[in-house]
């Protein structure tokens, strides 16, 4: 149905392992194995950030968010797909919003310092700047094959 | 008024299919647009609201049990269960609890239970003549007692929502969920008995003693966590990792049945369920900066308190409420929206944090059985290839025996406070 890994989810795949070896690297310096390291727990929070919003992404891709279906499944296909393009419009322009409140959210946080970390706020609110595009895509992607295809889109299926 | 359109809105968005975080995030867009307020804040509020240390602890532990399942870990649960419960009347359901409790210890999260072990525990039913409505019924209910057992994920977003120990709540869910357990092989017991099931021959001692040595890793993975929480070696979240590295380690040395390509993709596909995770989360962390500004907390207390006179009319009004909520709404949706603005009225009433707790996650977990929206059932009538309709039927004689647990915990509060205040 869907090609198996999006570059959005392979790249939060990614983020999952940095932050795995980040905090097995904080539990190491707590048992004195070597100097404890001070922005392990800020890094850890960080990269959790951006692996839970680019993996948002990776669920749109592959429409696996959690969703109750019991009522909407007593339509037929063809009501089906209308109400699904109504959801994925609504999305797509709360996501457009999102995107433009995230851009200013980044430019607020331009200045200001982290704790810990040698980098400013803005690396983690870029994070649902990002995000939001690569979902705005994938929404749009949808909505397109839900609008061409019909009723017989795979995303019904 | 304004609060009632915005819960009408969200739960009707809900019901037509529109995924649950997203609603939020859509239910609180259109209040920042009608309002005309606070949309500069909805990055901010969601970003933060994911940014917290405890919460990492969901992914890591899902990723353990992930891991577990990948190595085949689960097969080895499963013998040793079977050598120690097979002969009994009822057989392979009291293997199929006693499995689930055992993965418990290594999972914290009832759909792990169902997806991990209900393919292997169906399987084994089916071909020994177990009809599917008891296998299905069996496995479904038995994988309640995952997030009952630490590590638990539920409890880690319950501690995080609500400011309590979690360690103490880890502890707090031991016996309770050992008494569930203990209540759902009394109910294989019962209806097995005019059923004429097949049992096990009795294993020797030699061959339980050889199957516990190979289970042994696996099954020492509660007390790491435990041990290491309480000696303060790590936090709920560095023991998540510790999990998933010790997991990795044992199949390494012991098992040697993860590969590389099956590790990434229990990566990945853990990746993707703590991403669908983490959007309910950013959904709450908006939708709660939203009730904050109409006062939701503070308006359903007062109304709470108008309804209840004192501790035990408000944990019955709060059980019946989640057990209602709990058929229609996912658990999580109800354990980070519903339960932050009951807490507070919870402590007015003095009732005990941890007690209140485990409460509030014994019945999720009931919730995740009780049709139609029952997240267990779904998964059990996926992998065990059962219609749903006839797993939700079967259920239903399953609901009493966690019922039961649940009426003692909330009678008797020191089932669950007693273990933590001990550590204490």
């Amino acid at each position: 149905m869907f090609r198996r890994y999006g570059p959005e989810g392979i790249a939060a795949s990614i983020f999952f392992i940095v932050l795995l070896c980040v905090i097995l690297l904080q539990v190491a310096g707590r048992m004195n194995l070597f100097d404890p390291i001070v922005w392990t727990e800020e890094l850890a929070r960080w990269v959790w950030v951006w692996l839970g919003l680019l993996g948002l992404a990776e669920v749109e891709r592959t429409n696996t968010h959690l969703r109750m279906e019991f009522l909407v499944n007593l339509f037929g296909p063809r009501v089906r797909n209308m109400i699904f393009i109504l959801f994925d419009l609504v999305w797509l322009i709360a996501m457009g919003q999102l995107c433009w409140v995230a851009w200013r959210t980044v430019a607020r946080t331009w200045r200001n310092e982290s704790v810990t970390l040698m980098v400013n706020d803005w690396v983690l609110y870029l994070s649902f700047l990002v995000a939001s595009v690569f979902i705005m895509l994938r929404v749009a992607l949808r909505l397109r094959e839900r609008i061409m295809v019909g009723p017989s889109s795979e995303f019904l299926k | 008024m304004t609060l009632a359109v915005i819960c009408f809105a969200w739960l009707l968005l809900v019901f037509i299919g529109f995924a649950i975080g997203p609603a939020m995030i859509v239910v609180s867009m259109g209040y920042f647009v009608y309002t005309g307020r606070g949309m500069s804040f909805a990055v901010q509020k969601m970003v933060d609201g994911l940014n917290s240390f405890p919460l990492l602890a969901v992914p890591l532990f899902l990723l353990a049990a992930s891991v577990l399942n990948s190595a085949g870990i689960t097969n080895h649960l499963f013998g040793f269960a079977r050598a120690l419960v097979g002969h009994i009347t009822g057989g392979l359901g009291h293997v199929n609890v006693l499995a689930s409790l055992f993965f418990s210890g290594m999972s914290g999260s009832a759909v792990a239970d169902a997806g991990g072990l209900g393919k292997l525990e169906i399987k084994a039913m089916r071909d020994a003549g177990y009809d599917d409505d008891f296998s299905g019924a069996v496995t479904a209910a038995s994988s309640m007692i995952g997030p009952l057992v630490p590590p638990s994920i539920t409890m880690v977003l319950y501690g995080v929502v609500s400011n309590t120990s979690i360690g103490k709540l880890f502890l707090g869910g031991v016996v309770p969920g050992f008494m569930c357990a203990a209540a759902l092989m009394v109910m294989v017991y019962l209806l097995s008995r005019n059923r004429n099931y097949p049992t096990d021959p009795r294993a020797s001692t030699s061959e339980i003693f050889r199957l516990f040595i190979r289970s042994a890793p696996a099954l020492a993975t509660p007390l790491i966590i435990i041990a290491g929480i309480f000696s303060g070696y790590f936090s709920p979240t560095e023991a998540a990792a510790v999990t998933v590295g010790y997991a990795i380690l044992i199949d390494l040395v012991f098992y040697r049945e993860l590969t590389w390509r099956s590790l990434w993709e229990a990566i990945y596909d853990t990746t993707r369920v703590s991403a669908s995770i983490a959007v309910i989360i950013a959904g709450v962390s908006v939708m709660g900066f939203v009730l904050a500004r109409e006062q939701a907390p503070q308006q359903i207390a007062g109304l709470v308190l108008n309804m209840v006179d004192g501790p035990i009319t408000f944990l019955i009004a709060v059980n019946v409420m989640i057990f209602f909520l709990g058929a229609f709404i996912e658990s999580l949706a109800i354990l980070l929206i519903v339960i932050p603005i009951l807490i507070p009225v919870a402590l007015g009433f003095g009732i005990d944090p941890v007690h209140f707790g485990i409460i509030v996650v014994l019945n999720l977990m009931i919730s995740t059985l009780t049709p139609p929206m029952g997240m267990a059932l779904f998964v059990v009538a996926q992998v065990g290839e059962i219609p749903y309709h006839r797993l939700a039927r079967a259920i239903l004689p399953w609901l009493l025996p966690p019922i039961v647990v649940l009426v003692l915990v909330c009678a008797f509060p020191w089932l669950a406070t007693g273990l933590p205040n001990l550590m204490n």
